[in-house]
């Protein structure tokens, strides 16, 4: 078909402009569409349609806000996002991941090493705190407990339990890192020193404390 | 909105009214927008199935669909444009089936009877070629089909048939122009 026939069928040139040798297509054409458009009154929904459809609107879901919620957590949708935008939410991401401090570490158990020996200051409030385990065994203790530089040598405030009775005294606490002389405190008023310490140091009292070094864990490096 | 007839006329709401109405809850209003449109998404529905029974079921879908999804309806007063799009959606998922797509030219009307046209003998002649062009167009592929239709049949403009179809005009214009061609080519055969 020529191109200014489909313009002037599209209605962007009158009749008049078209070149004489397609007038006669056009009246073909113009008859044809007119029949085409008469396709348009002789087919008409069927008159039970609308009830129909009405009978399923008064069963349908209410149009509204759960059904927009539920659309909004089940629907795929597509995102879109400019590449620097993803590239600084990444960057962001991964400062938060391996940079940016963390809380308090896991808290393990320190290792006891031998030191030099140096007297450590009692504990402070916010000071960062290592719980470690201390053991003793006494069959025939009614009470144990734990006295040292770190809690000012009290012989009440860290009591060891033997809750099965096997003479196995344990007890965890919180002790600040550093190096720290402690003592076993039998039945309130007898002091013993650990027998398993690796290093010892004079009490100047006649007796030798324990030593003990509280090292806190390495920190994850980024 | 509705007026008593001592007022004057009953003005008919427009499309953006009836559906601030059915999302605030009256069901029944819908049905405004159920007479307004299910003829023509009907006519078009039968025309791209060619049942006349699967045209009804996919209007009902069609129009349930819109209904339960109609707050997002972004422009109401367009409604009709976004309904005949999910209507175009409901025909092209039924005939992506391609085993569904036994188009029945037995489906297509009757020439219109005579007696209803005021020159009997030309509008008979002129209803007859349009079952002809009814069936020349079941040939066709069915995005130019869909084209022709609402150009030609429904009359709509290319700029009211590219929100409806969400198409560029150039692409529509394309279509159109490749559905006259193939049907010039069956009608000759035809004819």
């Amino acid at each position: 078909m020529h191109p200014d026939l489909h313009r002037y069928l599209d209605g962007e040139i009158p009749r008049e402009r078209l070149p004489a040798e397609l007038a006669a297509e056009a009246a073909e054409w113009d008859a044809l569409l007119g029949s085409a458009s008469l396709m348009q009154a002789e087919r008409r929904a069927p008159p039970w349609l609308e009830e129909r459809i009405m009978s399923a609107i008064r069963t349908a879901p209410r149009p509204g806000r759960k059904q927009r919620i539920l659309r909004w957590i089940f629907e795929p949708r597509t995102v879109r996002l400019r590449p620097i935008t993803l590239l600084v939410v990444s960057g962001v991401a991964a400062l938060v991941l391996f940079v940016w401090p963390r809380g308090e570490p896991p808290v393990v158990p320190a290792p006891v090493t031998a030191a030099a020996p140096r007297s450590a200051p009692p504990a402070r409030a916010g000071e960062e705190m290592i719980y470690v385990q201390f053991v003793f065994a006494g069959a025939d203790a009614r009470s144990v407990a734990l006295a040292g530089d770190f809690n000012g040598w009290d012989t009440q405030r860290n009591p060891l339990r033997d809750p099965d009775g096997d003479g196995i005294w344990t007890g965890t606490f919180a002790i600040p890192p550093g190096l720290h002389k402690y003592m076993f405190v039998v039945d309130g008023d007898r002091w013993v020193t650990d027998p398993r310490a690796e290093r010892y140091v004079d009490d100047g009292f006649g007796m030798r404390n324990a030593l003990i070094t509280v090292t806190a864990p390495r920190r994850r490096s980024s | 909105m509705h007026q008593s007839e001592a007022w004057g006329p009953v003005e008919e709401p427009n499309d953006g009214q009836v559906v601030a109405r059915v999302i605030a809850g009256d069901r029944e209003a819908y049905r405004v927008l159920v007479q307004r449109y299910q003829d023509m998404l009907y006519r078009h529905a039968a025309r791209m199935t060619g049942h006349s029974d699967v045209a009804a079921d996919l209007v009902q879908t069609a129009l349930v669909k819109a209904y339960t999804q109609i707050d997002r309806c972004r422009k109401p007063d367009r409604f009709g444009a976004w309904l005949f799009r999910i209507l175009a959606n409901c025909c092209k998922d039924h005939l992506k089936d391609r085993r569904r797509r036994d188009i029945s030219l037995d489906a297509y009307p009757e020439p219109v009877a005579a007696r209803e046209r005021s020159n009997p003998a030309v509008e008979l002649e002129r209803s007859e070629l349009g079952v002809v062009i009814e069936r020349a167009l079941a040939m066709l592929p069915d995005i130019q089909r869909e084209a022709f239709l609402l150009k030609h049949v429904e009359g709509l403009s290319y700029e009211e048939i590219s929100e409806m179809l969400d198409v560029s005009i150039s692409a529509l214009k394309m279509r159109v122009l490749r559905a006259r061609e193939a049907l010039k080519s069956v009608l000759e055969e035809v004819l």
